[in-house]
């Protein structure tokens, strides 16, 4: 009988570049999300302008009794100037006729209100004449809250002198109420203000960028990207440098807490047989498949039983926070530290046992050096894990600023205020640092391998 | 002198039952045996790294059965010679030394010596990573006789030799026993390392251990040979 392999002697086989196009196109797709991930922060950080929106009264923190120069200064935040062709003054928004140059105004209590604004000062004059706003360098006006007279008021914005806007406002209906002008958002760097009879500025809301940019930025725009970003922004507020700190030190002492607990049980783990091996085994993985949340509402609950001065130390204190971040972070040491002495031959402390060693010192003098580079690997892991750590920080250590504020509790508290920016650029911070670790890690374990 | 007296022993899965064997002072004992017979265990038993259930090992005139392995002083080179990977040439063949709390003169006096014998000199400052099999095994032979063992237990060292290294060991292994006055227990399946090195052979099999006299040898070699044309000869 005639084989039926025999009609078709060559065996049909699929394109091999098929098939590792196959496996990168299906690898390749998480690689891409991850540097995309990075990418995206990035860009985000380094196009979104930074500006901050300003809602500028003259009551606030200036008062009910502003004086102009008092006003003056509070506009100089800002590089805006005030200025008019008549006297300029300051009223109390009430009572438009207790006005006053720069002396100090008799609060007579008043406010105003309308179109949902509050004042009790404003700044204008009170004859025919022009109330002119000067920015330095140009922002994004949002509305003019005007203390209107009988007559429209002409507002005029400008950008480079060349007008860019104009709005009339209806007739007046005396004095006594507010009027938001809107601006439609329009980029300029003066606002001139036209009375026809008198009439006063309650508030301004404009966005700026937040700093006063220097004339040197604008002819090397990517130095001031270096020196001035979301990031550099960041660095400089105080409470991001305390949780930058106690993020470096309580990730240090966790990664460090965490091998000197791992070291020895990975090694007893890997290498002797005794009762319960497999309940320890399976006791490590609880925290790994534990809700981090869980834990941290397990730690809070164990210390309720722990002494009183124990637990007004530990919880909501910094140590909470190393606690915290122990928990989970040893677990991965211990698993890491398991492998890396599963892959030592024993051999090598068998004979290190027959040349005359005793268990303790085989170990010191053989397995520890050969396990350097996965006690590397599990520190990292360790610290990374750490730094990463918030469920349980936020239920058993808080996230009181300059306490027990970590980065990634200031990512979250960021967040919450909703400055997505500042969040960014905390998260980037996270993202260096644990870069840096990684590629130290790395150069050292790699260093150390190869003898 | 290595005396087995009705001993038993288990690891794991695996058990050897009253075995008893005597290697006289200063000959050159070749152990062989099938895959899985337990040689490798055995051996292990005499170094201390392997549990006895039951017998005595007696090297010399101490009984050894319940010393710990540091306290046996016998020279031990496992398969592949399991060298520490860590530390330089040097280092390994030290380390007996230094666990012994030897002088830094004597040390070096006496790993120069062993280098010079094994013809390792010019590897002495070098890792152990890249060394070649031959190196890799008279460094762990050298590391094994730096403490002046009287017994030396050697896991077939040449297995993963090529041919003419191997023939170069056979005489480095003679030599080394002359010099350093050994009694040598060499466990492998070859049945040219029996020819080439062995004073006494011992087979061991499922039936048990066979002792095989110094002068019925070669033709227990001839006999074997013809028996299993497979193994390599």
């Amino acid at each position: 009988m005639k084989s039926v392999y025999s009609t078709n002697p060559t065996p049909r086989i699929r394109s091999d570049g098929m098939f590792i196009a196959t496996l990168a196109l299906l690898g390749g797709t998480y690689v891409l999300l991850i540097v995309a991930l990075l990418t995206g922060d990035l860009v985000y950080l380094f196009t979104t302008p930074s500006t901050e929106d300003v809602t500028l009264t003259f009551d606030q923190d200036l008062g009910d009794t502003a004086s102009l120069s008092e006003i003056r200064s509070k506009l100089s935040d800002y590089e805006l100037t005030v200025d008019s062709n008549r006297e300029l003054l300051v009223f109390d928004s009430a009572y438009p006729e207790k006005k006053q140059s720069d002396t100090t105004l008799t609060d007579v209590g008043g406010r105003v209100t309308g179109d949902g604004i509050t004042t009790t000062n404003s700044i204008g004059t009170d004859q025919a004449g022009e109330v002119v706003f000067s920015w330095r360098q140009p922002v994004t006006v949002g509305s003019i809250d005007l203390l209107a007279g009988e007559s429209p008021v002409v507002v005029e914005y400008s950008l480079d002198t060349a007008r860019v806007h104009k709005h009339v406002t209806a007739h007046g209906d005396g004095s006594g109420t507010t009027h938001r002008v809107p601006a439609d958002g329009v980029r300029a760097d003066t606002v001139k203000i036209a009375f026809s009879d008198g009439g006063g500025v309650a508030g301004l809301r404009f966005s700026w960028p937040g700093r006063i940019i220097s004339p040197w930025e604008l002819k090397f725009p990517w130095l001031s990207a270096i020196i001035h970003n979301p990031i550099t922004t960041a660095l400089s507020k105080p409470e991001i440098r305390y949780s930058i700190a106690l993020s470096l030190i309580s990730c240090t002492a966790t990664a460090i807490i965490s091998l000197w607990i791992a070291i020895p049980l990975g090694y007893l783990l890997s290498r002797f047989d005794f009762i319960g091996k497999g309940l320890i085994d399976s006791v490590l993985d609880i925290p790994i498949i534990l809700p981090p949340l869980v834990v941290g509402l397990s730690l809070l609950i164990l210390f309720q039983f722990a002494p009183v001065p124990v637990r007004d130390a530990v919880v909501y204190q910094i140590p909470a926070v190393i606690l915290a971040q122990v928990a989970v972070a040893c677990a991965f040491a211990v698993r890491t530290m398991k492998a890396a002495f599963d892959q030592i031959d024993p051999r090598c402390e068998q004979v290190a046992l027959t040349l005359g060693c005793g268990r303790a010192s085989a170990f010191s003098r053989v397995v520890l050096p050969e396990a350097v580079p996965g006690i590397l690997t599990a520190g990292t892991l360790a610290w990374a894990r750490a730094l990463g750590e918030f469920g349980p920080l936020l239920i058993f250590a808080g996230a009181t600023r300059f306490k027990t504020e970590v980065l990634s509790t200031s990512v979250f508290l960021e967040l919450s205020v909703g400055d997505l920016g500042a969040a960014v650029a905390i998260s980037m911070i996270m993202v260096i640092a644990a870069v840096a670790i990684l590629i130290l890690t790395r150069i050292w374990g790699t260093k150390t391998i190869s003898l | 002198m290595i005396q087995l007296r009705n001993l038993s022993l288990s690891a794991g899965s695996f058990a050897l039952h009253d075995v008893s064997l005597h290697v006289p002072d200063r000959h050159y004992a070749i152990l062989m045996g099938e895959t899985g017979t337990g040689k490798t265990t055995l051996l292990e038993a005499i170094a201390g790294l392997s549990p006895v259930t039951a017998g005595l090992i007696v090297l010399g005139d101490r009984d050894i059965t319940k010393l710990r392995p540091a306290e046996r002083n016998i020279g031990y080179v496992p398969q592949d010679g399991a060298l520490f990977n860590r530390m330089n040439v040097r280092d390994n063949i030290a380390f007996a030394l230094v666990s012994r709390g030897a002088t830094k003169q004597f040390i070096d006096q006496r790993v120069n010596e062993l280098a010079d014998t094994l013809g390792i000199t010019n590897l002495l400052d070098r890792g152990v990573r890249n060394l070649s099999g031959g190196e890799k095994q008279r460094v762990a032979l050298g590391r094994a006789l730096a403490s002046k063992p009287s017994i030396l237990l050697l896991d077939e060292p040449l297995s993963a030799l090529d041919e003419k290294t191997r023939n170069q060991m056979y005489q480095l292994l003679r030599q080394v026993q002359e010099d350093n006055l050994v009694t040598v227990l060499h466990v492998t399946h070859h049945l040219a390392d029996a020819r080439a090195l062995a004073d006494t052979l011992f087979h061991l099999s499922a039936e048990g251990i066979e002792q095989i006299a110094g002068e019925k040898i070669p033709a227990w070699i001839e006999k074997e040979a013809g028996a299993s044309p497979a193994s390599d000869i």
